[in-house]
């Protein structure tokens, strides 16, 4: 993902703000690292640049 | 859309492939540079590529890891910028200018599942085929810019219940204006593209749009063809 998919995701539980925490940026694309919601503190991660923002008992 | 030089995507196992629905969505929808775009249940993502392409801001969603994951290739190998987001249909996402979506319309009862939960992800429609369709419905005006825009995919549903000729309906609750933008006649199965215009939200109770007023409650079209079953042929893997 790049960095302003950011205006565009929110939380999927409570539509909260999310925070971004970044592993690994390869050019302007976000490879890996973390979504953090600021209200109910949910985290999602993205792998292989791609957010996985499902509920975290169907991520798989 | 342009699709010219978009139509050899590589087949991908677990993705629903092109085919005349994918189409003739892709070829309906339009975009213009800088607009947000998401294309939900991407699956192959012809229409995310073609949208990229003609310079808009793009996302694709899918609950499908193999899609998006092909998608992102497809996009690399051709020079085209998009995002991929793994999600169920809008969830996590705020506002786009143009959302198109293909729904899975099939009628499936649990028995008759396909055995490949990913393929079965992208066909089955509950056992009336417009279970998704209508959830999609309801959430969508939440997720629509000021002048925004939805194109989706409405097929008529094989059924033996009636001989009557299925139509896609001329109001969707939600929104001031639905128009017919194409359509395709195929054997036993008629495709239409929806173009939704003008989405109207309850408010900010906090509450999806919609979940008041059940807007897919009011969706009763009568989807039927002559041919039971013929539909089907066309929608489901070789």
């Amino acid at each position: 993902m790049r960095d302003d998919l950011m205006e565009i995701l929110c939380c999927p539980m409570c539509k909260g703000d999310l925070t971004l925490s970044v592993t690994r940026r390869v050019k302007d694309e976000i490879v890996a690292g973390t979504l953090t919601c600021t209200k109910c503190a949910t985290v999602y991660p993205i792998e292989d640049a791609i957010p996985n923002l499902l509920p975290p008992d169907e991520r798989d | 859309m342009d699709l010219d030089g978009l139509l050899d995507l590589a087949a991908r196992p677990h993705v629903y492939p092109v085919r005349e629905d994918t189409l003739l969505l892709a070829q309906a929808t339009k975009v213009w540079p800088g607009g947000r775009f998401v294309e939900v249940g991407c699956g192959s993502g012809l229409a995310s590529l073609a949208a990229a392409r003609a310079g808009a801001r793009v996302v694709a969603t899918d609950r499908n890891p193999f899609a998006l994951q092909g998608v992102r290739e497809e996009a690399r190998a051709r020079g085209l910028a998009l995002d991929g987001v793994r999600t169920d249909l809008l969830e996590g996402l705020r506002r786009f200018d143009v959302v198109a979506f293909n729904p899975p319309y099939l009628p499936t009862p649990p028995e008759e599942r396909d055995p490949d939960p990913w393929v079965n992800l992208a066909l089955d429609g509950g056992t009336d085929g417009r279970e998704v369709t209508r959830r999609f419905l309801s959430e969508l005006p939440a997720h629509l810019s000021a002048r925004g825009r939805a194109y989706l995919l409405w097929a008529s549903i094989p059924s033996s219940a009636s001989l009557s000729a299925p139509e896609p309906p001329r109001v969707v609750p939600g929104f001031s204006r639905v128009r017919v933008v194409a359509s395709r006649q195929l054997p036993g199965e008629r495709l239409w593209v929806l173009e939704l215009t003008g989405a109207v939200e309850v408010g900010e109770s906090g509450a999806a749009p919609g979940q008041n007023r059940s807007p897919g409650e009011s969706l009763d079209v009568k989807d039927d063809t002559d041919r039971p079953g013929a539909g089907r042929a066309v929608r489901r893997r070789a």
